[in-house]
This record gives C-alpha cells, sequence and structure tokens, in this order.
C-alpha cells in the first residue's frame, strides 16, 4: 500500500511537472525564437538528464553497445529534435491552454501505431478513445 | 475602407497563425507517439527510460543545432530571464521524465495512467494563473481538454 501511495505521489508530481514545463516554456516564448528556445531547453535538460543518470545507474552505462546508439539517435529526431520543436511552435501561436491538450493525445499516435508496426489488436475502448478525443480537439479549434 | 482592410488583413494573420499552431501542436504529437514505440522496443531490449532519455536528449540538441545554427549565433539576445525560464522549464520536465519512471515503478499503470494523463489541465490551471495578460481561456478549450483527457486515458488503459 505504501509503495502504491508513492507511485501515486510522484505520478503527480510527473503531471505538475509537465505542466509547469509548458506553461514556463510559454513565458520564455514570449521574448524568443522556438527554435531557439527549443535548443536552449534541450541543452539544459540533457545536463540535467546525464547527471540524473550517472549518479543512480552508471553500471548500465558499461552494458551499452554502439549500435544502441542508432536507436537513441531514432529516440532523440522524432521525440525532442521534431517534437519538443513543433510543441514550442505550437505553444508560441495558440497558446499552452489548447496546444498542451493537443500535444498530449500522442498516446492515440502511439497506439494507432502500435496497430500498424507491433501487430497490437484494436479494442473497442481504443475506439470510445479515439472518438473522445475527437470530439476534444473539434472543441478546441471552435473555441475563441 | 483602410479599417476594413486592417481589421481583414489582422484575421487572415490570425488564423494563419492558429493554423500553423494547431498542426504543429498536432505533428508534435505524432511524432511522440512514434518516439513511444521506439522508446517500448529501447526500454524492453536496450536500457534503462533514464540513460534512454540521457542520450535521446542530447541527440535531439545536437542535431537541432546543426540544423538552426545560424540561429544559434543570435543566442546573446536571449535575456537573462528567458534563460531562466527556458532553464526552469527544462527542469520541470526532466522532473516529470523522472517522477513518471518511479511512479511506474511503484504503483500500476491504471492508477499512474489516468494522473500523469492529466498533466494538460496542471498546464491550464498554472496558465490560469500565471498567464493572465497573455492568455484567454476559454470554457470550451476546458471542455475539449478534459474530453481529451478522458479519451487518451481510455486508450492509454486500454492497452495496459
Amino acid at each position: 500500500m505504501g509503495t502504491i501511495i508513492t507511485g501515486i505521489i510522484f505520478a503527480l508530481i510527473a503531471a505538475i511537472g509537465w505542466g509547469a514545463s509548458a506553461v514556463l516554456s510559454r513565458i520564455a516564448l514570449e521574448k524568443t525564437d522556438p527554435r531557439l528556445a527549443t535548443i536552449v531547453s534541450l541543452f539544459f535538460s540533457s545536463i540535467i538528464m546525464f547527471s540524473l543518470s550517472l549518479s543512480m545507474q552508471f553500471n548500465e552505462f558499461e552494458k551499452l553497445v554502439v549500435s544502441d546508439f542508432l536507436w537513441f539517435f531514432s529516440a532523440g529526431i522524432t521525440s525532442f529534435a521534431a517534437g519538443r520543436l513543433l510543441n514550442y511552435v505550437g505553444i508560441k501561436n495558440i497558446g499552452v491552454s489548447k496546444a498542451s491538450p493537443l500535444f498530449g493525445t500522442s498516446p492515440l499516435f502511439a497506439a494507432l501505431l502500435a496497430i500498424i508496426i507491433l501487430n497490437e489488436n484494436p479494442t473497442i475502448m481504443l475506439g470510445m478513445g479515439i472518438i473522445l478525443v475527437t470530439f476534444g480537439i473539434i472543441l478546441i479549434t471552435k473555441s475563441k | 475602407m483602410n479599417k476594413f482592410n486592417n481589421n481583414t488583413g489582422k484575421k487572415i494573420k490570425n488564423s494563419k497563425k492558429e493554423l500553423i499552431g494547431y498542426t504543429s501542436s498536432l505533428s508534435a504529437a505524432i511524432s511522440y507517439g512514434i518516439s513511444a514505440i521506439l522508446a517500448k522496443i529501447i526500454v524492453g531490449q536496450i536500457t534503462t527510460p533514464l540513460i534512454a532519455s540521457s542520450f535521446a536528449l542530447f541527440f535531439g540538441f545536437f542535431t537541432l543545432s546543426i540544423i538552426f545554427y545560424k540561429q544559434l549565433m543570435n543566442i546573446k539576445s536571449i535575456d537573462k530571464k528567458t534563460f531562466l525560464f527556458l532553464f526552469l522549464a527544462g527542469l520541470a520536465s526532466c522532473i516529470g521524465v523522472g517522477a513518471q519512471y518511479y511512479a511506474m515503478n511503484n504503483a500500476p499503470v491504471i492508477l499512474v495512467a489516468p494522473i500523469t494523463g492529466a498533466n494538460a489541465l496542471f498546464a491550464i490551471l498554472f496558465g490560469s494563473i500565471f498567464l493572465k495578460k497573455i492568455e484567454k481561456i476559454t470554457p470550451l478549450t476546458v471542455m475539449g481538454a478534459f474530453m481529451i483527457i478522458i479519451g487518451i486515458i481510455i486508450i492509454i488503459l486500454s492497452r495496459a
């Protein structure tokens, strides 16, 4: 029970962290170009994450082989180079309140890609989720 | 006549800005969706999420620095306050990634996913408090966000 409560607290911290990150970047984007802002924020994020992983999981680094870096590179391009840059362009143009929920639809695309690439089975619940997300997107784009 | 032209010009400019914004946000979601598939393979077969995120962040930074080296030359134009906000944004996002990792280790996905999936609500909440001067949050936006979050929670739980 104790570990479950710890898990819930960390999940809340994660949600607050991402919410705060979107708002902080919105403030920074008022005065700077999204491309430059993405590069600077990725620079800081890399330093923080490397410090964390070196201090907590140093032994894991020894297990890496050269071919693993191709996977990291692909993830870096999709997740951070394209993902964060496009997210910042979205935040700058439509604001954090509209961009964040739209950006939050990524699990929907992951699910659709998993069906296509990983041959996962589509379910009725997935269909219900897609309908709700679609209506949500329509409502956000209609709000002035 | 001039006023009419100015208003029409503003409207066209605003709708173009909105179109860019919506397209970018949804493209970012697709891009993250692809990376989630890659992450599933990496974490399942190669290494831990923390190490994978560190290298992915570095490669993202490195690639954008090469592509946009001209913009990078203008780095001196960023004032200290903006730097601080970018640092804090990066820090908050890292806290998000790290905390999600520990949440998943301690509690089942069925509990963690709905909470982390609601991060957009926190963004709207913080936005309504700290961005009063630069952003207008409408009831329709909040309703849309709720529908997306519930839909996403259903999708995540259907795969858990």
